[in-house]
């Protein structure tokens, strides 16, 4: 391989450390977490390997490269039309015999293959051997032992790659028995006949595919000249070929394997003890709960002293502007519009970081897959399966990548289920509206009140996976399967830097869309001239009134009905607003006591409040990546029409309900 | 019952009736029942944080039921009950250590000893039952995230 344009992909299992090879390699930082399915489309980048240039292809995880999910369709997809010069097949060196399955398929596809495997310091911690060399030769493919956490044996790979293909050393044909491999040869004899299809892809691969039914296979040869020829041959095949054909790739494995491995019988390591109680029946549940409670409390009190350095240095900037600007307006401007805005969400950075540390720790320790295995008996009540339970847990940070991640799930009627109701789970967003209200008129019982924001977002997803299902999506849920994967010691560097590809997003936005959102309202509230800065007679107080009957049933006034509306565009305007209207600017300490003083405000407006926030869309973007992801405008209106009655009905139920009961 | 069962069943046994116990407590005064002469030991009324204790309790006790029956899993749950000690208590101290910061940049002050809760000090008896078995329960074990 000596072409100066190489092209390596990293293919194998979710979650066998592909991402983490791939930002080693290229020195990027995509996402990596401990479980499957975090890499949803291929990524790209470059790497220099001893003076010469090599791309990357970072390809989705896949247990095999059959047609049932985007993500295995993505992979196969390139490994056959992108043609890399080699392919590195990552596996998993602690869980052989499953990754192996996806090794013999890659070996019937014709392609120069390394294998990569990873997590060897498990198989060494554990006591196990495996013999690489007899491996290889029982493949007919290079084998390295690599840890890529730490960058152990990359080189290595990386060398053995750019060394393919290997002459003169014979590939292994994986070899089905008698019956199906006579059935191979008739099919492949069949697609002889077509000049169109077949020769694009390896016969005895295509042929398989047929003999599978696979969709897309059988969707390209659709009126070729030997579709009716293998039409009736296939009619005349039992239906559970596919299946023999899974059986026999497994015996293959079992063929390759023998002599190779040797496991021992060190009995349970931290990671199995640990598993039998977080994912015990009894306690998996009520030991989420604990894990969560303590994210959000510590989210609450360690961010605190970091809110209030923030806290105390815009309130001297504010003093400094108002001291040293002469001209009035410029310094309301500066003051009231632009610091009173911007400042009055990014005191709330340290809240959201720390969030986002939080959420990186749990899932990169692996906590997170298992919350997912814990909560499929809940989810499997109303008609889910664990595996959507991912991307509402990613929602908790933010939506858009949580709708992202619903690429991995396979049936199309759960997905669109998932994606519909994953804005409900409450993302970092809308914490501050919550520490704001919660602040102001449940001062004592802060912290569990948002925590109650956060298990109400849990039940409004439930509830609205239940309606979509009864309603909408009728029929079963497909079955689950969802890899465990081990137990690994999340390290601080990593942690911080997820916390920190997540976090920017709200840095930026407090840059961009908030920056600009302070400045129409500070214009909207000091205009026209001469009226008072913020009041009923200001433009947006005007808006206000106009949209105030729409919400006056849920207690809310004109100054509410603004910040919502505002909110649709980003809800982190929804506080830097209301510190507009009540002429507080960034000092959130001041804006709790003019709410507190505000008559039309009271403690149930508040609940009804963060209730309406938690539930109506999230933000454009939200809007936007539903569209990309459902690629349906019917959907996507759907979706906002949907959100908006259901936060309407149900704020206005908590609202009457808490009237009716003397609050 | 051998002799390491036998010592690892009176860890579980007392350590967990301590959690549980104190988890009740906390648990009973969150609801406004409060037993005044038990407060110097610092159980305030957080029901979730009683409602943490409890359940560390419970894993030992589901640990101790399972060595009296001789079943391997006991000492998967007698790790599993000091791991979340020790993480809960860890929190604890975090959250300890930001409340002084505040409290300092606020300009007052804190009390440290009447601040350190249950769920803190009793983090102790964990880290003695780490000590113990430090080889059979060491994190050492666990392969790195990846970044």
């Amino acid at each position: 391989m000596e072409n100066d344009n190489i092209t390596i992909a990293l293919a194998g299992n979710p979650n066998v450390g592909k991402t983490t090879l791939f930002n080693s390699l290229t020195g990027t930082r995509q996402h990596v977490g401990n479980w499957p399915g975090v890499t949803v489309e291929k990524k790209v980048g470059t790497a220099r390997h001893k003076g010469r240039d090599i791309t990357i292809v970072d390809l989705p995880g896949t247990y095999s490269l059959s047609a049932y999910s985007l993500d295995e369709l993505v992979t196969r997809d390139y490994i056959i039309k992108g043609r890399p010069d080699a392919v590195i097949h990552i596996l998993d060196a602690s869980n052989l015999e499953r990754n192996l399955y996806l090794t013999i398929q890659l070996l019937e596809l014709d392609v120069n293959v390394v294998l990569a495997l990873n997590m060897y310091d498990i198989v060494k911690n554990r006591g196990d051997t495996i013999d690489v060399e007899m491996l290889s030769k029982n493949l007919g493919v290079p084998v390295v032992e690599t840890v890529a956490s730490t960058g152990e044996g990359i080189e290595e790979l990386i060398d053995a790659a750019l060394r393919l293909p290997k002459e003169g050393i014979e590939r292994y044909r994986p070899f089905y028995g008698e019956d199906l491999e006579e059935r191979i040869s008739k099919v492949m004899d069949v697609l002889g006949g077509d000049d169109k299809v077949t020769p694009r892809f390896p016969r005895r691969w295509l042929a398989i595919k047929v003999l599978e039914e696979d969709k897309e296979v059988l969707k390209l040869l659709e009126g070729s000249e030997v579709e009716p020829k293998l039409k009736r041959y296939m009619d005349g095949v039992g239906q559970n070929t596919e299946l023999e054909l899974v059986n026999r790739r497994y015996e293959n494995v079992r063929c390759v394997m023998s002599g190779s491995c040797k496991l021992s019988d060190g009995g349970m390591d931290p990671s199995d003890m640990l598993d039998k109680v977080v994912t015990n029946k009894y306690l998996g549940i009520p030991i989420f709960l604990a894990m969560m409670w303590a994210a959000f409390e510590m989210t609450f009190k360690v961010a605190e002293p970091f809110t209030i350095m923030i806290d105390k240095f815009f309130s001297w900037l504010m003093v400094l502007i108002t001291e040293n600007v002469g001209n009035g307006t410029i310094a309301s401007l500066l003051g009231d519009g632009i610091i009173g805005g911007v400042g009055s969400v990014l005191v709330f950075v340290p809240n959201i970081f720390l969030l986002f540390l939080i959420i990186s720790l749990l899932e990169d320790s692996g906590y997170l897959a298992r919350a997912a295995f814990v909560m499929d008996k809940v989810m499997s009540r109303i008609g889910l399966h664990g595996k959507s339970f991912i991307p509402l847990l990613i929602g908790f940070g933010c939506s858009v990548p949580a709708i992202m991640a619903c690429r991995s799930i396979e049936d199309n009627k759960d997905r669109i289920i998932t994606i519909l109701s994953t804005p409900f789970i409450t993302c970092g967003a809308r914490f501050p509206v919550y520490v704001l209200f919660a602040g102001a008129f449940f001062a004592d019982s802060e912290g569990t009140v948002v925590f109650s924001m956060y298990l109400l977002s849990i039940l409004m997803a439930i509830v609205s996976v239940i309606l979509l299902r009864r309603f909408i999506f009728k029929g079963e849920k497909s079955p689950f399967i969802l890899e465990i994967p081990p137990y690994r010691m999340p390290t601080m560097r990593s942690a911080l830097l997820h916390m920190w590809d997540r976090g920017k997003m709200y840095l930026k936005k407090a840059g961009t869309i908030i920056f600009l959102g302070a400045i129409i309202i500070w214009v909207l509230a000091s205009f026209p001239p001469g009226v008072e800065y913020g009041s009923g007679d200001s433009f947006v107080g005007m808006i206000g009134k106009v949209l105030e009957p729409l919400i006056s049933p849920l207690g809310f006034d004109w100054k509410i009905a603004v910040a919502l509306t505002l909110g649709f565009v980003a809800k982190e305007i929804v506080v830097g607003s209301l510190g507009t209207l009540y002429g507080t600017g960034e000092n959130d300490d001041l804006l709790r006591d003019q709410l507190r003083n505000d008559p039309s405000m009271t403690p149930l407006t508040s609940l009804g409040v963060m209730i309406f926030t938690l539930i109506y869309v999230p933000c454009l973007a939200t809007v936007a990546i539903i569209r990309k992801e459902t690629n349906s405008w019917k959907w996507t209106l759907f979706s906002i029409l949907y959100s908006m009655s259901l936060a309407w009905v149900i704020t206005f139920v908590v609202y009457r309900v808490g009237l009716l009961l003397g609050y | 019952m051998n002799t390491e069962i036998r010592r690892k069943s009176i860890y579980s046994a007392g350590v967990g009736g301590v959690y549980l116990s104190f988890g009740l407590v906390q648990f009973v005064f969150s609801l406004g029942v409060g037993t005044s002469s038990l407060r110097y030991l610092n159980i305030d009324d957080n029901i979730f944080g009683g409602f943490i204790m409890a359940l560390i309790g419970v894993v030992f006790i589901f640990a101790l039921e399972r060595m009296r029956r001789d079943d391997v899993e006991g000492t998967a749950f007698q790790f599993s009950g000091i791991f979340l000690s020790l993480l809960f208590a860890g929190i604890n101290l975090l959250i300890l250590g930001a409340d002084l910061l505040s409290a300092a940049l606020e300009g007052g002050s804190l009390e440290l000893l009447g601040s350190i809760s249950p769920i803190i000090y009793l983090g102790v008896l964990s880290l003695a039952g780490l000590m113990l078995w430090k080889d059979e329960f060491s994190l050492n074990r666990l392969s790195r995230a990846g970044a």
